[in-house]
């Protein structure tokens, strides 16, 4: 019997390939968009893992200073007992992280286990040096200058672990990085304060780079979690078209004695057996798609918190199986409602379809309703959430809001739209686009839920670029910037530049833990070049006077906005250093706090601290002479100079690399939003000779119908486009406003780009046209004769 | 008024074509009433849609006063189904998305000859006047059908053709929709083909024709 049923059941689908195609497609799109997202997600977190764990620095104390740390300090520790090994760290030009060990005091590490029973391989590491690199990386870097490579599967990507000694050569520095504190330490040992001036640093005083990626990587997940809910769309309508179809069937096979409850458990089988399918072809797809978009991830990371992530995309059993269950719980969730419409099928309710989807008044109320209940959530979010999660309900809230009333409003707008139409024509276009808003509205609203995202991304990445380029253009003011390696070559160069140059200022900074947290105060000279260009968001009049007096610090927007300050809050900087905020400066990509407070004030508290970076300022044109000379008196090394032109240049391409994935996913969900579209059309297609059949009787060429048509879907996709621009505003406003702040710590003022808009306006049009063409094609195709059977049911 | 002569028609099957029409020849003058009567199959909605430039003959000829019309391509078909001609069908004939008052005028204004006067005594005479806001769905078979009537009256064609328009309806229902249907023909002074399997309301057209595998008895 069951076999029997099945096969019934499963002959709807033989008839319907379209249909099925439609629904595994559907599935497959948004299960591959979701599970890729999931792909690098994972990828990532286990690069961060490896990175974190190399050496123990994960769990090991580290004894730090600014500037480094110097080999006589180094030397005194071990002298007095302590078992600390030194490290280096530092990145060359071509992005290869350069990490410098001490292999025979170093904490175990199986990259260089293989050296513990290789007296060879050790005495060649400590003698000649070699690199050990991940086999990915030194595929990558064969061509280049460096020290013979060994591949080492234990090295995380992007980075080379070497002996100190070639790592201090490869970075021309003579200062090491930091110590790591074994965790057993000698009996009897002299207190560290006693034997060094060095700050003891805990892993957790640290930020680690899963926890700076973090909103990096909830900002991908919100987006596979869109696409994922616009790919259900299709699903939903697949489904419940296919089901509506059905009715006459069920009926039928419960008249012949087949229980609901068995009719139910065959429907989810085959429901479930199609999304296994589906789901497996989500995953292939879901793995090219993570492995194509990897590579920019990757840059991304690099560029915004110099994470090494690896390019290359490996297999993980479990993100399949989770990839699969996130198939049939899509499928379930979208199945759900014609499931349940079947179990409250009344045996001898009429088989015959109803107006598919056709929306009850009491149905339109309801989402009405729930509507406008969640964009008043969304809204009471915005302005009283206050958290990061908070911010995403809040986004949550206002698409899915939005998306519910798009119908509603489509239907108030197209009844407005029905005043103005002259002729039978337009008339009968405008009252047949009313009455196909309800079939087509789930793929309209996935159209309006991908125009919104493109429009709100789009704005927010505006408002970004423009405000980061004026930002650059104050805060880079300075023509020229130098890295020193040393006090003496710091103070050698300085004097060298002072009858060159207009001013030579130092950047020089001491990292404190401030109110648990790690920050940064950086000591600025009383300069016209920061008291004209320093970007302030709020400031007391005389703040930059107060500044240079050392009665008074500025904080960075991040700071401020976490810890609550405001101008005139007093701050302890140490103990006997309480200063209050006289001004708080924009820092966008920072994740840290950051201060900033008068040289003096600063060097009478920190005299021991290196000033080995300074900013040049200079006639603009002299900065290539300038460098060339400096490099050959000074044999500074490639990235210790960097004018001015060149910084701004990297940062944009730092910025704009950071948002080539949030494009290519914007891109993918319009894409599947088109393909809504197309599916919806092609199934209503069939759907429309009833309302198509009586205007060709009636004496409309086929040719004018076709024009009507696309006409139609033309004006549907406009006015979701209206629609559209609004919600993605508000969008904008709640990633600026809300979710960035939450996440960064600053708000950026809110710019909108309506030629953008103009542009997407005329995408989405052309998308739905395109949807329509084949559709449209295919009704006007039809003989006659198929029209004519509408009419009649002798034939 | 129409003549048609010799007319063929033949459909593609899975198991080769099928002759429907075998050389059926009709003349029908102005303002006279024909019911076309035969067993299901034998052709009779066939040969309502090709009379309606519905459909193109396989051969033969169909003049409706004197213009042929078996030559004419989709275009020229649609343009004498707009004006000169009107088909009212068993079921299904109302645009769902319209009013009874948008579907009423709907045709003539698509042939540019609205007189609303004329809508207007047409939905009085057809009892129409009270449901001209409600859409077809809301609307009882019997209804229905008298909205059609309507509709292809509006234009004073010179021919209405019915394809079983009381075909679903009971049959004192049938009856009032048939007086409508020959009160309004008359007053339009159009001529009326209806196709019926009813021999009861065969008769009270003024002539029968009886159609039997493709050929008129």
């Amino acid at each position: 019997m069951n076999a029997a049923t099945f096969q019934a059941l499963w002959s709807h689908w033989r008839r319907h390939k379209v249909q099925l195609a439609t629904l595994v497609m559907g599935l497959a799109l948004a299960t591959a968009l979701w599970s890729g997202v999931q792909a690098i997600n994972a990828e990532a977190r286990r690069s961060y893992g490896e990175a974190a764990a190399l050496l123990g620095q994960d769990q090991l104390d580290r004894l730090e200073a600014p500037g480094g740390v110097t080999e006589a300090q180094f030397a005194a520790l071990r002298r007095a007992g302590w078992d600390v090994s030194p490290v280096v760290e530092g990145t060359l030009a071509s992005g290869l992280r350069i990490v410098g060990v001490d292999p025979l005091s170093a904490p175990p590490q199986p990259a260089l286990s293989a050296l513990a029973n290789d007296t060879e391989a050790l005495a060649a590491f400590l003698g000649e040096g070699f690199l050990l690199v991940a086999p990915e990386t030194a595929a990558r870097l064969e061509a280049q200058d460096l020290p013979p490579l060994r591949p080492s599967a234990d090295v995380p990507p992007g980075t080379a672990i070497t002996d100190i000694g070639v790592a201090l050569r490869l970075l021309r520095t003579d200062r090491l990085g930091h110590l790591l504190v074994a965790r057993d330490q000698p009996m009897g040992l002299p207190e560290l304060a006693d034997v060094t001036t060095l700050r003891r640093v805990t892993p957790e005083d640290t930020s680690s780079l899963a926890q700076l990626t973090d909103s990096f990587h909830l900002n991908l997940t919100a987006f596979g979690l869109l696409s994922f809910a616009v790919g259900l769309f299709i699903v939903q309508s697949a489904i419940g078209l296919a089901f509506e179809q059905r009715r006459s069937a069920f009926r039928t096979l419960r008249a012949l004695g087949v229980s609901l409850r068995r009719l139910m458990v065959l429907l989810a089988l085959e429901l479930g057996g199609i999304a296994l399918f589906a789901g497996i072809a989500g995953i292939a797809l879901g793995y090219a798609i993570a492995a194509a978009l990897l590579p920019g991830v990757a840059g991304t990371l690099r560029g915004l918190y110099g994470a090494q992530v690896s390019d290359t995309l490996s297999f993980d059993p479990l993100w399949a199986a989770s990839a699969l269950g996130i198939a049939l719980l899509g499928v379930a969730a979208a199945g759900a409602q014609a499931l349940w419409r079947v179990a409250r099928m009344p045996l001898l309710a009429p088989a015959q379809p109803r107006a598919w989807a056709m929306a009850s008044v009491r149905a339109i109320r309801m989402q009405t309703a729930a509507a406008i209940t969640l964009l008043i959530a969304a809204a009471a979010l915005a302005f009283w959430g206050g958290s990061l999660l908070a911010g995403f309900a809040c986004l949550a809230a206002l698409l899915i809001g939005a998306a519910l009333a798009l119908p509603v409003v489509l239907l108030a707008l197209l009844r407005g739209a029905a005043l103005l139409p002259r002729g039978p024509l337009g008339e009968w276009l405008v009252a047949d686009a009313r009455q196909q808003v309800p079939a087509l509205s789930l793929a309209l609203m996935a159209l309006l839920l991908a125009l919104a995202a493109n429009v709100g991304v789009g704005t927010m990445v505006g408002s970004f670029r423009t405000t980061f380029v004026g930002w650059l253009d104050q805060r880079l003011a300075s023509e020229l910037y130098i890295t020193t390696r040393t006090p003496d070559e710091a103070d050698a160069i300085r004097t060298y530049l002072a009858p060159r140059s207009d001013a030579v200022l130092p950047i020089w900074s001491v990292g404190i833990t401030l109110r648990g947290a790690p920050a940064t105060i950086y000591g600025v000279a009383d300069d016209a070049t920061y008291r004209d260009n320093w970007p302030l968001l709020s400031a007391r009049q005389d703040a930059w006077d107060r500044l240079a007096d050392g009665d008074g610090v500025l904080v960075n927007e991040q700071m401020a906005r976490r810890d609550g300050l405001d101008l005139g809050d007093p701050l302890q900087l140490a103990e006997n250093w309480q200063i209050p905020v006289v001004g708080i400066y924009s820092d966008y990509g920072n994740p840290q706090a950051q201060l900033i407070a008068g040289t003096e004030a600063l060097a009478a508290r920190y005299p021991e601290q290196p000033v080995l970076r300074f900013a040049v300022r200079i006639d603009p044109e002299r900065v290539p002479q300038v460098i060339d000379d400096l490099r050959e008196r000074f044999d500074l090394p490639e990235d210790a100079l960097r004018d001015q032109a060149e910084v701004k240049a990297l940062s944009l391409r730092i910025f704009d690399q950071t948002f080539l994935v949030t494009g290519a996913l914007n891109v993918l969900t319009l894409g599947v939003a088109g393909f809504a579209m197309l599916t919806s059309l092609l199934t209503l297609s069939s759907l429309r000779l009833p309302q198509v059949a009586p205007v060709w009787a009636m004496g409309v060429a086929p040719r004018q119908i076709a024009l009507a048509e696309l006409a139609r879907t033309a004006l549907l996709a406009a006015l979701t486009w209206a629609l559209a621009v609004p919600v993605g505003l508000a969008l904008a406003w709640v990633l600026l406003a809300v979710v960035n702040v939450q996440a960064f710590g600053w708000r950026l003022p809110m710019q909108v780009f309506p030629g953008g808009w103009f542009w997407l306006g005329l995408w989405a049009l052309v998308a739905a046209l395109l949807a329509s063409v084949w559709p449209v094609w295919r009704l006007m195709s039809m003989p006659g004769g198929q029209l004519l059977r509408v009419f009649a049911n002798d034939r | 008024m129409l003549s048609a002569r010799d007319l063929t028609k033949s459909f593609a099957t899975s198991e080769g074509p099928l002759q429907v029409l075998r050389g059926v020849s009709v003349d029908v003058a102005a303002g006279e009433s024909v019911a076309l009567t035969g067993e299901s199959g034998s052709g009779k909605s066939t040969l309502l849609h090709l009379l309606g430039c519905l459909d193109a003959p396989d051969s033969g000829t169909i003049l409706l006063q004197d213009k042929p019309l078996h030559d004419l391509d989709e275009a020229g078909r649609a343009g004498i189904r707009r004006s000169r001609v009107s088909v009212i069908f068993q079921q299904l004939n109302l645009i769902p998305s319209l009013t009874v008052a948008q579907n009423l005028g709907f045709q003539a204004r698509l042939a540019g000859r609205l007189d609303p006067e004329w809508q207007e005594e047409i939905a009085d005479r057809l009892g129409l006047s009270a449901l001209l806001d409600r859409y077809p769905e809301q609307l009882s078979g019997g209804q229905q059908q008298r909205v059609a009537i309507g509709r292809s009256l509006a234009i004073r064609p010179d021919m209405v053709l019915a394809d079983e328009p009381t075909g679903n309806l009971d049959e004192a229902t049938a009856d009032r929709v048939l007086d409508l249907l020959l009160e309004g023909v008359a007053r339009s002074r159009s001529a009326l083909l209806m196709v019926t399997h009813s021999p009861r309301l065969a008769a009270r057209l003024g002539r029968v024709l009886h159609l039997q595998e493709g050929r008129l008895r």
